[in-house]
C-alpha cells in the first residue's frame, strides 16, 4: 500500500491490458455487457461482409477498402472497451499485488494438540489450527490471538511506522498475515480457510474473478440493454421502410448506425468504473468485501462517529489552571506539573 | 390572421383557467373527501350494488388489475356482438348492416381501448343502438378505466408505505358520476344550443337550392360528441368528424371542443399536484408537456400559415394559408392548434383533413403520437409520462451520486426494468407494425387479398408512407385519428391495428401500475440534503430530454422517409 | 493506595476504584492528589476543613463549558482546579460542514455525560450525539434511523461493536479490532483512522456519479450521430433528404465513418475519467444535476457535432 500509482497507465500495466484487451474478446466473456456483446456480433458481420467484397465482383454492398476499415475501427471500439475494463483491472491488481507480496509463503509453527511446534508452510494452515510467533517472526496469516501479547510492526499493510500492540482478549486480540512481531510471544488461533481472508477477496474483488454486479449496475445493465434493443429495432425496421422507398442500405451503413446509437460509451466504460471504485476505496487503505459495500456508502444519510479519535484527538487537555483562593498561581502551576500524567 | 391567433390563445388560455378548478376538484373526488357532489351517492351505491361489486374494499395493485382487465374484457365480449348483429338490434331507422368480424374485431378493440380508430363510417356502419349502447358507452367507460387507473397511482405515491390502492370500482365509477357525465352535459347542452342534432330520427331529405334532393344523416350525436372530446375518444358520430358541420357548427362549438379535448388531460396533472399535495410536482411535469405543447403547436400553425409551397410556386396566393381539407368556418389556425391538440391527447378527433394538411404538421403530429406523452389520454397520459419520470429519475440520481429514489421511494432494478420495457414497447409496436405493412406493399403488393396491398395507399412515395406510419401511430398511441387516404377497412388493417391497439393499451397500464405497486410497498425515506428533487426545473429540463431523445429520436430514420422526405421535395 | 516506583525518591500514587483519585507523594512529606469533584470533597472534609465554594463554582463553570474539572489537593486542602478540554480536531467542522452539504448527518457517540456531549457536539458542528452510550444505545439508533428509510454508516471496533456493525448499512471495522468486529462489519479500514468513513462516503458517490454522467453523454451524443448517419442513408436516394445533413458532411460514405471513428476513439478519451471518477462536490442535489446536465448532457450533445465534422474533414480526402 505504500506504493500508491500516481500515473492513471504506467507502462507495465498499460502491457498487460493491452494483452488482456485480446483475451477478453472471447464471447463468453463478452456475454456480460450486452452493449458490447451485440458490437461484437456487429463486428462479425462486418468481417463476413468484408471478406465477401474481397473475393466477390457484387458492388452493391460498397467498396472492399470502405467496408474493411468499418470493420476494423468496430474492432478497435472492442478492443478499447476491453482496454479500459483491462487497465482498471490492472491498476487494481498492482494494488493488490502489493499486498500480496506480504502473503508470500512464510513459514509457520503449527501447535500440535499436544503441544509442541511443528514448522509448515503459511499455506497449509487450516481454520482453526494455532500457531506460535515470537520476536522477529512474520505472521503467517489472520488470526486471533489466544494466549500472550506483542509488540507488532503492521507498517507493511498499513504504512503506519509506530508499533501497535495485541493481546488476548479484549478489542485488540486480531492480528494480519503479513504484519511482523517486534516483541514478546503470541499463541494465535487462525480464523480464515487459506484465501479467504479480507486480503484475499479484496484481491479477487478487483480481479473480476468474484466481482459481481452491484444493485444499481444490474439496473443500468438493464436500461442499457433497453437503449440496444430499441436502436435494434429503428434499425432492423428501416430495412422494409428503404425498400419502399427503393433505397439500398448497405449492411455496413446498418450495422454502423447500430452501433452508434446503442450506448456504447457507457457500455464500454461501466466495468472499469466499477472496478475504478474500488480501487479508489483500496488506495485509501480500506478493504471492501462487495463492491455493494462501497455503492451503499455513497447513499448514507447517518453517520455514527466516535468522539474519541474522530471529533476529538485523543487525550484531553489541560487548558487553564484555576487556584483556590490564596493559593499563588504559578506555585499551583508547578504543583500540578508534578501530577500530570500520573 | 392575428384575429385567428388570438382565438387559438384564449381556447388555450380557458382550457388552463377551467383545469385547475377542476383538477383541485378531480383529487378530492378521488379522494373520497366530503363535498357537494356527494348527492351523487346513492346513484353510486345503486351502481355497486346493482353489480355486485364492494366498492369498500381496499385493493393490491394486481387487484387492480384484475378488476380493470376483467371488465374490459367483459366489454369486448358484449361490443364484438352487438356490432356483429346491429342489424337484427332496436334502433336502426336507416336499416344499416351488420358488421364483418374483423371490422367489429377492430372497432370493439379500438373502442374498449379508447382509441376510437374508425375504419368504417358513422353514416352506415352503425346503428342508433349501437353508437349509443356501444360505442357512446365505451367512450364513457373506457375514459374511467384511465382515468381509475390514474388515481390509482395516485394512492400509490403517497407518503405511506401500504401494500393496498384504494379501490377499482370506487375510482372507475365515480369517474364516470362525478367527472364525464356532469362535464358531458354541459358540452352537449353547448352543441345543442349551437345546432348539433340529438335526435332517433331517421334521415332528413331536404331539397337543396339547386333543386336536388339530399339525404342528411343525423341521431343522437351531441350527447356522444361531448364525450368523444372529454374523454379523449375521438371517435366521431360522422364519417367525417368534428370537420362535419353537424359535429362542429361555428367556431364557438369548435373552442369548446378543443377545450374538451385538453380539459381533462391538463386537470389530471394538476389533480396529481393537489392529490399529492405537491403542487411544485404537477407544475414541473405540466410545464415539460406544455412546452412540448406549444412547440408542437407553434410549429404547426407555422407550417400551415406558409401554405403551401407547391401552390404558391404556381402563383397562386394563400391569403388564408394552406386550406386543401380544412372547413372555411374554422381556418387554418384553430385547425393546426386542433390537429396538435387532438393528437398529443390521443383523442383522435379532427376537424380537418391531416392527410391534406402540410408535411411540417403531418411530421408534429405523428411526432407527438410517437411522443404520447405530452398530457396524453386521460389518466393513461400520465403513466406514459411516469414511465419517463422513473427513467428519468434513475439516470439523474445516479447522476447526483445517490441511489436513485421517486417521492422518497427508491427505484431499483425491477422498477428500471419494468419501466424499459413500457419505454420500448412503443417504438416496437409502431416500427414492426409499419415494417411489417411496408413489406406487404412493396413485396407483396398483388397478394390476393379483397384489397391487394398494392392498393392500400392513396399517394405513391413518402406520401404514402406517411399514411402508413401514421396509421400504426394513432393505433400504437391510442390516438385513433387517421391520416385518411390509406385503405384501412380490410383484414390486414383490421387485424393489425387491433393487435397494435391492445398492447399498446393494457401493457402501458399494467407496467406503471406495476411500478407503483412495488413503489407503494417500499420505505418512504425522508427527504434530506442529498435528494435529488423531481419538483425542479431542471429535472423538469432531463425529463423534456430524454423524452425527445428516447421517444422522439427513435423514429427519426422513419419521419426522414415519410413526411420529412415529402417536405425537403417539395418547392422551395 | 497502591504504591507505584518512584523517580526523584517520589511516589506515584495510581488511580484505583476505591479512591477515584491519583497522585504523588513527595520526598518532603507533601501528599498531591487530583481527581473528580466528587472524589476530591472527601478528602477535605474528612479533616475538617470545608470545600472552598469558590472551587465549587469553577467545578460547574468548566463542567458547563465542556470541560473535565480536575481538582487538586495538597496536604488534604484543596489549592484548585485544573480544566480539562477535549481539543477538537482542526478542520473536523468543516469536513461535517462537507457531510451535511451532502446530505449525510454526523452523530457523534461518546461516553460523556450528556453536558458535555451537548458542548463538544455544538462545537464540533455534528448534528446529534449519543452520550453515556452503551453498545445498546448505539444498536438502538441505528435501528431508530433504519426505521425511517435512512442508511447508516458506523465504524467501530470492539467486539461488543459487533451487532451494531452488522446492522449498520455500512460497518467499517478497524483493521485492529477485533476478528468478531471485523467479521460483522462490510468494510476494513486498514489505517485504523476513524475519520476514514468520510472519504469513503465521497468514493461512493463518485462511483455512482461516474455511471450516471457517462450514461447521459452516451444516450446525448446520440443527437449528432443522428444527424450524422440518417441523410447519409438516403442522400443517394431521395437527394432531398440531403437538407438533413446540417453537418454538412463531405460524402455518405465519409459520414457514417466519421460517426463510427468517433463512437470508437470518445472510449479511451474517456478512461481517465471512468478511473478517476467524475469529483463530487457538496452544493446539493439539484446543483450537481444542473452541473451535470449541462457538462455531460449539452456537452454530451455538442461534442460528437464538432468531433465528427473534424474527423469527416480529415478523411474527406480519402474520398
Amino acid at each position: 500500500m505504500s506504493t500508491k500509482t500516481t500515473s492513471l497507465f504506467p507502462r507495465e500495466l498499460v502491457r498487460e491490458a493491452f494483452t488482456q484487451s485480446f483475451v477478453k474478446l472471447a464471447p463468453r466473456t463478452m456475454l456480460r455487457n450486452p452493449v458490447m456483446f451485440t458490437v461484437e456480433i456487429g463486428t462479425l458481420i462486418m468481417l463476413l461482409v468484408t471478406l465477401y467484397t474481397a473475393f466477390s465482383s457484387d458492388g452493391s454492398q460498397g467498396s472492399f477498402g470502405y467496408n474493411l476499415t468499418v470493420f476494423l475501427v468496430l474492432f478497435v471500439t472492442l478492443l478499447f472497451a476491453n482496454f479500459a475494463e483491462a487497465i482498471a483491472e490492472a491498476r487494481g491488481k498492482a494494488q493488490a499485488a502489493s499486498l500480496r507480496k506480504l502473503r508470500a509463503d512464510t513459514p509457520a509453527r503449527l501447535k500440535l494438540a499436544d503441544g509442541s511446534l511443528k514448522t509448515i508452510r503459511s499455506s497449509e494452515l487450516r481454520k482453526g489450527d494455532t500457531f506460535f510467533c515470537e520476536a522477529g517472526d512474520a505472521i503467517p496469516t489472520d488470526g486471533e490471538i489466544v494466549q500472550g501479547l506483542a509488540s507488532i510492526d503492521e507498517s507493511a499493510i498499513t504504512g503506519e511506522s509506530a508499533p501497535v500492540i495485541r493481546e488476548a482478549g479484549g478489542d485488540r486480540s486480531s492480528v494480519t498475515g503479513g504484519t511482523r512481531v517486534l516483541s514478546d510471544r503470541i499463541t494465535v488461533k487462525v480464523t480464515g480457510e487459506p484465501g479467504t481472508s479480507f486480503l484475499d477477496r479484496m484481491i479477487a474483488l478487483v480481479e473480476g474473478a468474484s466481482r459481481q454486479k452491484t444493485p444499481n449496475e444490474i439496473a443500468l445493465t438493464i436500461l442499457l440493454a433497453g437503449f440496444t434493443l430499441v436502436f435494434l429495432i429503428v434499425c432492423v425496421t428501416l430495412k422494409p421502410f428503404a425498400d419502399y422507398a427503393n433505397t439500398t442500405i448497405t449492411i455496413a451503413s446498418f450495422i454502423s448506425l447500430f452501433v452508434c446509437l446503442i450506448p456504447t460509451t457507457i457500455g464500454g466504460l461501466l466495468s472499469a468504473i466499477g472496478i475504478a471504485g474500488m480501487d479508489r476505496a483500496l488506495q485509501a487503505n480500506v478493504i471492501t468485501k462487495s463492491g455493494r459495500a462501497v455503492e451503499t456508502a455513497g447513499d448514507v444519510d447517518v453517520l455514527l462517529l466516535d468522539k474519541t479519535g474522530t471529533i476529538t484527538i485523543g487525550n484531553r487537555k489541560a487548558t487553564a489552571f484555576h487556584p483556590a483562593p490564596g493559593i499563588d498561581k504559578s506555585a499551583f502551576i508547578k504543583t500540578c506539573a508534578r501530577v500530570a500524567g500520573g | 390572421m392575428n384575429t385567428e391567433l388570438l382565438g387559438v390563445i384564449a381556447t388555450y388560455g380557458l382550457t388552463l383557467l377551467l383545469a385547475i378548478p377542476l383538477g383541485r376538484y378531480i383529487a378530492r373526488v378521488y379522494k373520497g373527501e366530503k363535498h357537494w357532489s356527494d348527492f351523487f351517492l346513492p346513484v353510486e351505491r345503486a351502481i355497486y350494488r346493482l353489480s355486485g361489486v364492494d366498492a369498500t374494499k381496499e385493493m393490491t395493485w394486481k387487484q387492480h388489475l384484475k378488476a380493470l382487465l376483467t371488465i374490459n374484457l367483459v366489454w369486448f365480449v358484449y361490443g364484438f356482438f352487438a356490432l356483429l348483429f346491429q342489424d337484427k338490434l332496436p334502433l336502426n331507422p336507416d336499416g344499416n348492416a351488420g358488421q364483418t368480424p374483423d371490422l367489429a374485431f377492430n372497432t370493439v378493440i379500438s373502442f374498449v381501448v379508447n382509441c376510437n380508430l374508425q375504419h368504417y363510417s358513422g353514416e352506415s356502419g352503425l346503428t342508433y343502438f349501437t353508437q349509443l349502447f356501444v360505442v357512446m358507452y365505451f367512450q364513457f367507460v373506457s375514459a374511467a378505466t384511465g382515468m381509475a387507473a390514474l388515481a390509482t397511482l395516485f394512492v400509490g405515491l403517497r407518503e405511506r408505505t401500504t401494500q393496498t390502492l384504494g379501490n377499482f370500482w370506487m375510482f372507475f365509477t365515480r369517474s364516470i358520476t362525478r367527472i364525464l357525465i356532469p362535464l358531458s352535459l354541459l358540452v352537449a347542452f353547448i352543441l345543442v344550443v349551437r345546432g348539433t342534432p340529438m335526435t332517433f330520427d331517421g334521415r332528413s331529405t331536404v331539397t337543396t337550392l339547386e333543386g336536388a334532393e339530399q339525404q342528411i344523416t343525423q341521431g343522437p350525436a351531441a350527447g356522444m360528441i361531448a364525450i368523444k372530446q372529454l374523454g379523449t375518444n375521438g371517435g366521431g358520430f360522422f364519417g367525417v368528424n368534428s370537420a362535419h358541420p353537424l359535429e362542429n357548427p361555428d367556431y364557438l362549438t369548435n373552442m369548446v371542443e378543443n377545450i374538451s379535448i385538453l380539459l381533462i388531460p391538463i386537470a389530471l396533472v394538476f389533480a396529481l399536484g393537489f392529490y399529492l399535495k405537491n403542487r411544485r410536482l404537477a407544475w414541473t411535469v405540466f410545464g415539460v408537456m406544455t412546452t412540448g405543447f406549444i412547440l408542437f403547436v407553434a410549429g404547426s400553425i407555422t407550417a400551415e400559415r406558409n401554405g403551401n409551397t407547391e401552390i404558391a410556386a404556381m402563383g397562386i396566393a394563400q391569403p388564408m394559408g394552406s386550406m386543401e381539407g380544412k372547413e372555411i368556418r374554422l381556418g387554418a389556425d384553430a385547425s393546426a392548434m386542433w390537429g396538435i391538440s387532438t393528437t398529443v391527447t390521443s383523442n383522435g378527433s379532427v376537424n380537418a383533413m391531416h392527410d391534406s394538411m402540410t408535411p411540417l404538421s403531418g411530421t408534429l403530429q405523428m411526432l407527438d403520437m410517437m411522443v404520447n406523452s405530452f398530457y396524453g389520454g386521460v389518466g393513461v397520459g400520465f403513466l406514459n409520462y411516469f414511465i419517463f419520470i422513473i427513467i428519468g429519475v434513475f439516470i439523474a440520481g445516479l447522476m447526483v451520486g445517490r441511489t436513485p429514489e421517486f417521492l422518497g421511494r427508491k427505484v431499483e432494478a425491477r422498477e428500471v426494468k419494468i419501466a424499459t420495457i413500457i419505454a420500448l414497447l412503443h417504438p416496437f409496436l409502431i416500427l414492426v407494425a409499419t415494417a411489417i405493412a411496408s413489406y406487404t406493399n412493396t413485396h407483396h403488393g398483388d397478394a390476393a387479398w379483397t384489397v391487394q396491398p398494392a392498393n392500400w395507399l392513396n399517394n405513391p412515395g413518402p406520401h404514402g408512407f406517411s399514411e402508413m406510419l401514421y396509421e400504426n401511430t394513432s393505433s400504437a398511441a391510442n390516438n385513433g385519428s387517421g391520416f385518411e387516404g390509406l385503405g384501412d377497412n380490410n383484414f390486414f388493417w383490421n387485424f393489425v391495428t387491433g393487435l397494435v391497439l391492445i398492447l399498446a393499451r393494457y401493457l402501458p397500464i399494467i407496467g406503471p401500475l406495476a411500478i407503483v405497486g412495488l413503489l407503494a410497498a417500499k420505505k418512504v425515506i425522508p427527504a434530506g440534503g442529498g435528494t435529488l428533487r423531481t419538483d425542479t426545473g431542471t429535472f423538469g429540463g432531463l425529463t423534456f430530454a430524454l423524452i425527445l431523445i428516447l421517444a422522439a429520436l427513435s423514429f427519426f430514420p422513419a419521419l426522414a422517409l415519410g413526411p420529412l422526405a415529402e417536405y425537403f421535395g417539395m418547392a422551395h | 493506595m497502591t504504591k507505584g516506583p518512584s523517580l526523584d525518591g517520589a511516589e506515584l500514587i495510581k488511580f484505583t476504584a476505591e479512591t477515584r483519585s491519583s497522585g504523588v507523594d513527595l520526598p518532603n512529606g507533601h501528599r498531591i492528589r487530583k481527581g473528580a469533584q466528587d472524589a476530591m470533597r472527601k478528602l477535605p472534609e474528612r479533616p475538617g476543613t470545608p470545600f472552598p465554594h469558590e472551587v465549587d463554582a469553577e467545578v460547574k463553570r468548566i463542567a458547563a463549558n465542556g470541560g473535565t474539572p480536575l481538582v487538586v489537593s495538597e496536604n488534604d486542602r484543596v489549592i484548585g482546579t485544573i480544566e480539562l478540554q477535549d481539543i477538537i480536531k482542526p478542520g473536523i467542522s468543516e469536513r461535517f460542514e462537507r457531510l451535511r452539504k451532502m446530505g449525510v448527518k454526523t452523530v457523534m457517540v461518546t461516553g460523556d455525560n450528556p453536558l458535555t456531549a451537548k458542548f463538544i457536539a455544538e462545537k464540533a458542528g455534528v448534528d446529534d450525539f449519543i452520550a453515556e452510550a452503551t453498545p445498546e444505545d448505539k444498536m438502538a439508533y441505528i435501528k431508530k434511523e433504519q426505521q425511517t428509510g435512512r442508511l447508516v454508516a458506523m465504524m467501530g471496533d470492539g467486539t461488543n461493536d459487533a451487532p451494531a456493525l452488522a446492522q449498520a448499512d455500512v460497518g467499517v471495522a478497524m483493521n485492529s479490532g477485533t476478528q468478531a468486529a471485523k467479521e460483522a462489519g462490510n468494510m476494513v479500514d486498514l489505517d485504523n483512522d476513524p475519520t476514514k468513513l468520510i472519504e469513503i462516503v465521497e468514493i461512493g458517490k463518485q462511483l455512482l456519479m461516474t455511471r450516471g454522467t457517462l450514461t447521459t453523454f452516451s444516450i446525448a451524443n446520440d443527437v449528432a450521430k443522428y444527424f450524422a448517419i440518417v441523410p447519409a442513408l438516403f442522400m443517394v436516394s431521395i437527394p432531398a433528404l440531403g437538407a438533413l445533413n446540417i453537418m454538412n458532411l463531405y460524402s455518405a460514405e465519409s459520414a457514417i465513418l466519421s460517426a463510427v471513428i468517433f463512437n470508437a476513439i470518445i472510449i479511451p478519451l474517456l478512461i481517465p475519467l471512468a478511473l478517476r471518477g467524475v469529483a463530487y462536490r457538496p452544493i446539493g442535489a439539484s446543483a450537481i444535476l444542473r452541473r451535470n446536465l449541462l457538462i455531460y448532457g449539452l456537452g454530451g450533445v455538442i461534442v460528437p457535432f464538432i468531433g465528427i465534422k473534424l474527423i469527416d474533414l480529415a478523411i474527406a480526402p480519402f474520398f
